[in-house]
């Protein structure tokens, strides 16, 4: 008798669990976020949100993923576009993190990870959170993505940016510095030699970049 | 084979930065790397033993470099390889304003009247850069392989650059001694006889011939439009001078894709002396996959109408964009803390603009647009790449 009620327990559990199976595929796609499923075709909603659950479950921020996804929708980018983009900065992210250590602010993991995808180095991350443990990244790094993109040379971005974080230069100080370079490439010079002549101005200036 | 001036010339110029990305060599550096297939009657190739270096070494930046160069020539519908060029260098040392590169190559070049078939070259390179101007000192030996009458070659020259807004200018002068092996008849006296009924035997003999040369190469930039042209003269005792020039324009369809058309004179071999005459004219395609826009953030998008922008933290937390411009009647933004949906900015007074926005602390990115034009960057702001192949500005909230 005991016998028969196990073997009927674990013929209704599988028929159940066959039953249940889809709605539960069911219930995963209906946990996209609405945001996406609104502006993205199906299958790149999709990808995207597996993308952002991977991020979760790594304890790294998912809304910047989220709204990588819509900017690529909002520019016209294809679904893989979009589902590379996302993962590239989910990745991006994850560096960061690992680079900026446990008691990193959201704020500082998104410029990281605009950092990174801008071409920086990991070690360069590193840098800055060992010279001012304290203090909040996002500037020096909002500032090494901006120099990169502006073709400053990675090496010269990093150096100036973690030397000038390193001697003690202000947030407001570095702003100003990114904008003296900004005004020299747009003055048609070369990004190098503009990056050369904010180091030899702070060197000057008694902060040492290096 | 000798080609004749119909020859149709297919030549593959291919330059490749940093294949290997070193630490400290930003990989915008693989803007550099192109491939050029051009076909048409091309001029014979020739190359400088100690050529000014690559325009990122010349600025101070640099890393390392791999460069190939090749041709393959068709004449009667046969194709033949006419030269190949392995170049690859790397930098030694750098401090401040000053560097040491050196350059390694092989070439190949079968099948050549002056037994140059094979040489290995070594190029020292020493450069200072400035604010937008440098010099450069170079040193280069090759050796060839398999040749009977090219001995070693030497080459010391140097040069100098300057930047001026898109124009570059480089300026070079290399002197190159090339010891050549003739093979004389000499008399030669052996018996008594000999006296009577000249001998002569064959002997070798090495002299070393020094050639001078002197280039001014240009880099124009404007917009989609790249113009090389580079003038030479060419100098040997025995021969006298000759000059050459060479006008290299892309013009850049799409980022990666490019029409690359060249102009040539005749130029000069590595025997010194004048292979082809005449102009030649070559048309092609030129493919850059890593190369990224010009510029990177496109000067036009940061001359806009907006005199100035504001980003200013409210009483409840959240922050108000304000935005001057001038002589506009609609004002957009597209924006992270928008969910990039388009959202118009209120006019305040004459021709200030503004919106309230929400989002926490740290860098939002955003785009504007005037009156339902391109989005543009706010001017002046930090920007980043969007990882769309285009730029975003980043705002900074507190």
């Amino acid at each position: 008798m005991t016998r028969r009620r196990v073997v009927g327990f674990l013929v209704v559990t599988g028929i159940s669990a066959l039953i249940l199976l889809p709605l539960g595929r069911d219930v995963s796609a209906g946990a996209v976020d609405p945001r996406l499923t609104a502006r993205l075709d199906k299958s790149t909603a999709r990808a995207v949100q597996s993308e952002v659950d991977r991020a979760r479950t790594e304890g790294l921020p998912t809304e910047p993923l989220v709204l990588k996804a819509l900017e690529g929708a909002a520019k016209g980018a294809s679904g893989r576009k979009i589902t590379t983009a996302v993962r590239r900065h989910a990745n991006a992210l994850g560096v960061a993190s690992r680079a900026l250590g446990p008691a990193t602010t959201e704020a500082e993991l998104v410029a990281g990870a605009g950092a990174i995808l801008a071409g920086a180095a990991a070690d360069s991350l590193r840098s800055l959170r060992t010279a001012r443990g304290d203090s909040s990244l996002v500037i020096p790094l909002v500032v090494i993505s901006d120099l990169l993109a502006r073709r400053v040379p990675a090496r010269e971005a990093e150096e100036i940016v973690v030397g000038a974080w390193r001697a003690g230069m202000s947030t407001t100080d570095l702003l100003r510095l990114r904008e003296g370079i900004h005004r020299d490439i747009q003055d048609g010079m070369e990004p190098s030699a503009a990056a050369l002549r904010a180091r030899a101005t702070t060197d000057r200036s008694g902060v040492r970049t290096k | 084979m000798r080609l004749g001036p119909r020859v149709l010339c297919l030549v593959f110029l291919g330059g490749l930065s940093v294949i290997a990305r070193p630490p400290g060599v930003s990989a915008e550096d693989l803007g550099a790397a192109d491939l050029t297939i051009r076909v048409g009657r091309s001029a014979s190739v020739r190359t400088s033993l100690a050529p000014e270096p690559a325009a990122s070494w010349r600025n101070g930046t640099g890393g390392a470099l791999l460069t190939f160069d090749g041709t393959v020539a068709t004449a009667n519908a046969q194709p033949r390889l006419r030269w190949v060029l392995l170049d690859g260098g790397l930098d030694l040392w750098r401090a401040r304003a000053f560097g040491m590169r050196v350059i390694a190559g092989a070439t190949h070049e079968p099948g050549v009247n002056t037994g140059a078939g094979d040489q290995l070259r070594t190029q020292a390179l020493f450069t200072w850069s400035a604010r937008s101007a440098g010099l450069w000192l170079s040193g280069a030996v090759a050796r060839p392989f398999g040749a009977t009458n090219l001995g070693d070659r030497w080459a010391q020259g140097g040069g100098i650059w300057f930047h001026k807004g898109s124009v570059s200018v480089a300026g070079t002068i290399d002197r190159t001694l090339t010891r050549l092996r003739e093979q004389i008849l000499e008399r030669v006296v052996y018996s008594p006889i000999d006296t009577v009924l000249p001998r002569y035997e064959a002997v070798s003999h090495e002299r070393d011939v020094a050639s001078t040369e002197v280039r001014l190469a240009m880099n124009v930039t404007q917009a989609r439009l790249e113009i090389n042209p580079t003038a030479g003269l060419f100098h040997v005792p025995a021969h006298g001078a000759r000059g050459w020039i060479r006008t290299d324009a892309s013009y850049w369809v799409s980022p990666r894709l490019a029409l690359a058309a060249r102009i040539s004179s005749a130029s000069v071999s590595a025997d010194n002396s004048l292979t082809d005459s005449g102009l030649n004219f070559t048309l092609g395609a030129r493919l850059a996959p890593w190369r990224k826009p010009v510029g990177l953030v496109p000067a036009h998008q940061e001359k806009t109408k907006i005199e100035h922008w504001e980003i200013r933290r409210e009483g409840d937390g959240g922050h108000l964009l304000r935005i001057i411009a001038p002589g506009v009647r609609r004002v957009d933004l597209q924006a992270d803390v928008t969910d990039w949906q388009v959202v118009s900015l209120e006019r305040e007074d004459g021709d200030s603009w503004r919106v309230r926005v929400e989002g926490g602390p740290g860098p939002h990115h955003a785009l504007v647009r005037l009156d339902a034009g391109p989005w543009l960057l706010l001017p002046d702001a930090p920007t980043q790449e969007d990882g769309y192949r285009g730029f975003v500005s980043v705002l900074i909230f507190e």
